[in-house]
């Protein structure tokens, strides 16, 4: 089809703008957080949630395999697209149990940025938020929507 | 003699004019505000007109109550009871005293829970350290208000947007009917509406992290302020602001202060974009080289030492107004 | 009926002026009850009124959804509006000469961005895996307009060439950024973070650059007669809060640079134009002394706002080139702009250095 080169040239035209919305370079979080010290916590209960720019705060207790309990601050990412989205800084359970996969602080201290947050079953935090939509976004399954 | 009163063109002409007059004073309430209507306040959509340039004029910034003079950041002195400039300030001679004031605060007393009361002891003994205002944090509603800084409102039928000059800081007041709010901010959230002629604006979802002067006067995050804005003449406002935090105060405590039209022909905000005047401060003992050393004065030579807070410490950027966890 | 009530209006107004006539008309020397100039101005004023009630009553004819005015009579431009479809700055060579892309090929961008799973794939590779962060669910990928480029002058969408002396200043590469001290590392000084948000607040232009974390997307209008407020949110550089004059004030001196420049508008018919000078810093590596900025918002109808930009360096641009951002708004009621408080929430800046001093005495740099 003759269209086809057309779209195809407008694709990698788009190529683009879709590089700047995967852009690894822009959080440059190898600064602040130590790639050698990865940490996945699968017991970890909110404490306290921070919807606050830059980034959110997540504190959570987290029980290691021998019973100690620390409390960690997880870093996410900023909350004002959430919001538009209908997320509330209720929306988080004080108590809510989440799977935190991600870099400790490089200085040691109980930080990490929160690379992967799930619940328990695997499913994203925060999923589906756009109960009510932000209607000039292109909605994502398994982003935006339930897969 | 047919008199005027009959002649129909003439009583045609007359009704005209009069209802050509009713026109046009309408017009002129629609128009945008310049002066009159009642007592010559300017009027936008028949409210008072607080659109432009306005600013405190007391000491309020320092401290809410009333106060004597006294070092910005003190010591003891050479007798007892006597205090002198600490080393922080004490270049700073005069300069480095707060000036004395009289309150802001009706009935002069702020009503703190016993923990509150010994927290803003603390606060004060560590101002430099715990200020807001010294990190250039939005200073957050009433301080917002009485800062040593003007202020622009900007003001239509259905919003008051207020922007500070202070760290170009901006409040927005939703006249209109709006959802609740989601989240809490350090401005908090401001729904208004007309009693007369006085602004009645409610501010809740505060952060835990603002104060409301320079002496560790504070709040947690169940803040819920109450204001008042009464026009006293074309450019002075009665600011009246009623202060409700359960967590903090036996009661609700209120404080009133006028607020002054700046009236230079010029008047315009300036920038005071704090952020970056305070990297130094905030930032400056993680360096890896320390910049701000030493000082050599005629009489003086200060030198400075850094230092990193242990463990956790350092990550510490402001402390809660709220009570103590359990 | 009506002409002719007004034809005896007339003739009594003309006969009232010219008192020969009415002596001659009334030989009893019946005088009106009002004399002179009074008699004309109580039959004039009626007219005159009437005239400028009806001219200032004039409404432009309805339309489909209408744009709406302020009581006083100015164009209403308040509200959150955003960016609702992501468009480039400038026309890509793959689109040279086409002001618009097809339905189709919408489609098919979009259709790729709902697809992309963006950064909730992993990496392997845990530098890269760390520098990924956060969930996808954080980011928000915007439509894809029609438009190729938002430059629409020049016509071939592409910023115009640099003068002889811009390329020379900025021959060094980069965009005039400050470069490292000599023999510093990049996490030495706050100044200089590989992090990029200082929090110094957004930059003029306000221009939606990276639309994935919404910065220059977002922005507040609230309007009085002499003044508008905007306020442009950005999560990631501190929001920014402009305060336009429209009492035909001159500008600020020579001397005084805000970091937003200095903003004065008037309206012309139904746009505000608003010209912005007195920049500290020159965008994209213009020269502050000479930049100027001139911005025309309009309200197309009651959901859409046309806001255009020029952007005019004699010294950096061969040419003024403009670019048009079209802005939507969604329900009035919701809460959909926030308050960025970057500043106040940069625990990151803290992590960055205090890591790089951590490691410093680790001994691992």
């Amino acid at each position: 089809m003759r269209a086809k080169p057309i779209i195809a040239a407008a694709v990698l035209a788009g190529a683009a703008l879709l590089s700047s919305h995967a852009a690894w370079a822009h959080h440059a979080f190898a600064a602040e957080f130590d790639a050698e010290k990865p940490v996945k916590f699968t017991d970890a209960t909110v404490t306290r949630v921070q919807l606050i720019n830059p980034h959110s705060w997540i504190w959570v207790d987290v029980k290691h395999p021998d019973g100690r309990v620390e409390n960690w601050a997880i870093e996410a990412g900023s909350p004002n697209i959430l919001l538009r989205r209908g997320i509330t800084k209720d929306t988080l359970k004080i108590g809510t149990k989440i799977v935190v996969e991600g870099y400790q602080s490089k200085d040691g201290s109980l930080r990490a940025n929160g690379r992967d947050l799930t619940l328990p079953d695997g499913t994203k935090l925060f999923l589906g938020s756009t109960g009510t939509g932000a209607p000039y976004e292109v909605q994502r399954p398994g982003v935006d929507t339930e897969k | 003699m047919r008199g005027w009163r009959t002649d129909w063109t003439v009583v045609a002409a007359i009704a005209l004019l009069i209802s050509g007059f009713i026109a046009f004073l309408m017009m002129q309430g629609a128009a945008p505000s310049s002066v009159e209507a009642q007592g010559g306040l300017p009027r936008l959509g028949g409210k008072p007109d607080f659109n432009g340039i306005w600013q405190a004029n007391n000491t309020a910034y320092w401290d809410l109550q009333t106060h004597e003079a006294r070092p910005m950041v003190a010591q003891p002195g050479l007798f007892p009871n006597s205090v002198v400039l600490a080393a922080p300030v004490v270049g700073l001679g005069a300069l480095g005293w707060v000036p004395a004031g009289r309150g802001v605060v009706e009935g002069e007393e702020i009503p703190y829970l016993p923990w509150a009361a010994a927290r803003k002891k603390e606060n004060l003994e560590h101002w430099l350290d715990r200020d807001p205002e010294i990190k250039c944090f939005q200073p957050g509603v009433p301080r917002a208000m009485y800062m040593p800084h003007p202020f622009q409102i900007i003001q239509s039928a259905t919003k008051i947007m207020m922007v500070f000059e202070f760290a170009n800081a901006q409040r927005t007041i939703h006249l209109d009917k709006m959802d609740p709010f989601p989240n809490v901010a350090f401005m908090g959230y401001s729904v208004g509406r007309w009693e007369g002629d006085t602004l009645v604006v409610d501010v809740t979802s505060f952060t835990d992290a603002t104060w409301f002067d320079r002496s560790g006067n504070f709040h947690s995050d169940a803040l819920h302020v109450v204001e008042r804005y009464t026009p006293m003449g074309r450019d002075v406002i009665r600011y009246e602001a009623t202060i409700e935090d359960p967590q903090v105060f036996t009661r609700p405590w209120k404080i009133s202060m006028p607020l002054y039209r700046r009236l230079e022909p010029n008047a315009q905000l300036m920038d005071f974009r704090c952020v970056e005047m305070v990297e130094e401060t905030m930032y400056g003992h993680l360096r890896k080289e320390q910049l701000v050393k030493r000082w050599v004065g005629k009489t003086m030579i200060v030198d400075v030492t850094r230092t990193i807070p242990p463990g956790e410490a350092v990550h510490e950027r402001y402390i809660s107004g709220n009570p103590p966890a359990k | 009926m009506g002409s002719r009530f007004f034809a005896a209006l007339t003739r009594r107004f003309v006969a009232f002026l010219t008192p020969c006539r009415l002596r001659r008309q009334r030989p009893q020397g019946v005088q009106k009850g009002l004399k002179g100039p009074v008699r004309v101005a109580v039959l004039a004023a009626p007219f005159i009124v009437l005239a400028g009630v009806v001219a200032a009553g004039q409404k432009p004819p309805a339309k489909p959804a209408p744009a709406p005015r302020m009581p006083w009579g100015q164009p209403d431009l308040q509200g959150t509006w955003f960016v609702m479809e992501a468009v480039p700055l400038e026309r890509s060579a793959a689109n040279a000469g086409r002001e618009f892309l097809t339905d189709e090929e919408v489609a098919e961008l979009d259709r790729r961005k709902a697809t992309d799973p963006g950064r909730n794939s992993r990496s392997a590779n845990s530098a890269q895996d760390v520098s990924g962060a956060y969930n996808a669910v954080f980011n928000s990928i915007l439509k894809t307009s029609k438009r190729t480029s938002m430059i629409i002058d020049p016509r071939d969408g592409r910023i115009p060439p640099l003068t002889p002396e811009a390329q020379q200043r900025q021959g060094r590469g980069g965009r005039g950024g400050r470069g490292l001290p000599p023999g510093a590392g990049v996490n030495d000084n706050p100044e200089t973070t590989a992090q990029s948000p200082r929090c110094l607040g957004v930059q003029m232009p306000f221009l939606p650059l990276n639309t994935a974390f919404a910065q220059g997307t977002v922005m507040q209008i609230v309007q009085s007669p002499k003044t508008v407020g905007i306020y442009m949110e950005d999560d990631h550089a501190g929001g920014g809060n402009r305060v336009i004059y429209l009492d035909g004030r001159p500008h600020l001196p020579a001397n005084v640079r805000p970091y937003l420049g200095d903003s004065i508008g008037r309206w012309e018919g139904d746009t505000l134009v608003v010209e912005t000078t007195n920049f500290a810093s020159g965008f994209r590596g213009s020269n502050p002394q000479t930049f100027r900025m001139i911005e025309r918002f309009r309200r197309v109808d009651a959901s859409n706002l046309r806001r255009e930009i020029t952007f005019d360096d004699p010294l950096t641009w061969t040419r003024p080139w403009t670019v048009l951002i079209e802005m939507g708004k969604t329900d009035d009621r919701r809460h959909m702009i926030f308050d960025s408080a970057c500043h106040e929430g940069n625990y990151g800046l803290t992590g960055i250095l205090v890591g790089a001093r951590r490691e410093e005495q680790a001994g691992k740099k």
